[in-house]
């Protein structure tokens, strides 16, 4: 006979957690060949599908995890820091909309509630 | 010890929230001598389901605030790509605004399309978690208490600051 090997839940979830520090390994991720397409009305769809085209050249070119910006149909440059981009962003097109990315082989996927598609049109 | 007290209400765990234009945002409006539109005041809700705070694209565009980023999301039907813009969100007290906020000076906010009535602006994880300073090398904790309720806390700026959400009547 098997033994049982359940424990109570509470058990489980209290020595689960407890000190440890949250594992980045647990973020849902998807590959940049797989982006999905900017929705047509949105602000930036364009700088989105440019981005979408142009991120395997990127990463090919040494570029993985630095900061691009993108204005209409247009990269306006590549910086270490998403701090460094968006000055150039606010410079450039304050109060405008442009596309400021992280260049990523894999990008994280954030998770949103059902209270939050509840919201959306 | 700063601290902000809320009632448990129905429609979940909600906050006062005042929603303004980012900080580098607002400094680059005034050097180029630029009008700056005064933070608008709404009802949040928190939301532990979401990693991202969510504002009312109403508010957005009230105040201005263009979409710069985007990011990935799951829905049922699959990912989608959304829109993300930078803002300043802070959780106070309406009924007594010499309290202490808790401010986020810059976070990146989901754009809300039709939000209710009630809630326009959703406080995710992430708020949450940078109030409590969350990292890989700073793990952090939240309390929950079956008496009193949920009690979120943090560090910030050497002050520590609290969220208590009471199921009993706020007391005066």
């Amino acid at each position: 006979m098997n033994k049982d090997t359940r424990k109570p839940m509470h058990r489980d979830a209290g020595d689960q957690g407890r000190g440890q520090p949250l594992r980045s390994d647990e973020t849902p991720t998807i590959a940049y060949t797989e982006l999905p397409d900017g929705s047509p009305d949105s602000p930036t769809a364009n700088e989105w599908n440019l981005y979408r085209r142009e991120v395997g050249r990127l990463l090919a070119e040494g570029h993985e995890n630095r900061w691009v910006l993108i204005k209409g149909q247009e990269i306006i440059g590549i910086w270490d820091t998403e701090a460094d981009a968006r000055a150039v962003a606010l410079q450039k097109y304050l109060m405008q909309p442009c596309l400021i990315q992280q260049v990523r082989r894999r990008e994280p996927i954030v998770r949103m509630s059902a209270r939050f598609w509840a919201c959306q049109s | 010890m700063p601290k902000l007290v809320f009632p448990v209400l129905a429609d979940g765990l909600l906050v006062d929230v005042v929603i303004g234009v980012d900080g580098a945002t607002t400094a680059a409006l005034f050097s180029s001598g630029q009008p700056i539109t005064a933070p608008v005041p709404a009802r949040g809700a928190i939301d532990t389901g979401s990693d991202v705070t969510a504002v009312s694209t109403a508010i957005l565009q009230r105040l201005g605030i263009p979409t710069q980023y985007r990011t990935t999301t799951r829905t049922a039907s699959g990912i989608l790509s959304v829109n993300v813009a930078k803002a300043s969100v802070a959780v106070r007290d309406a009924r007594d605004p010499t309290r202490q906020e808790l401010v986020e000076p810059a976070l990146s906010v989901m754009e809300l399309t039709t939000p209710p009535a009630m809630v326009e602006v959703l406080i995710g994880l992430d708020f949450l978690l940078a109030a409590n300073s969350c990292s890989m090398a700073r793990p952090c904790s939240f309390r929950w208490s079956p008496e009193q309720g949920v009690i979120y806390h943090g560090e910030r700026d050497r002050l520590w600051s609290m969220i208590y959400f009471l199921r009993s009547a706020v007391p005066s």
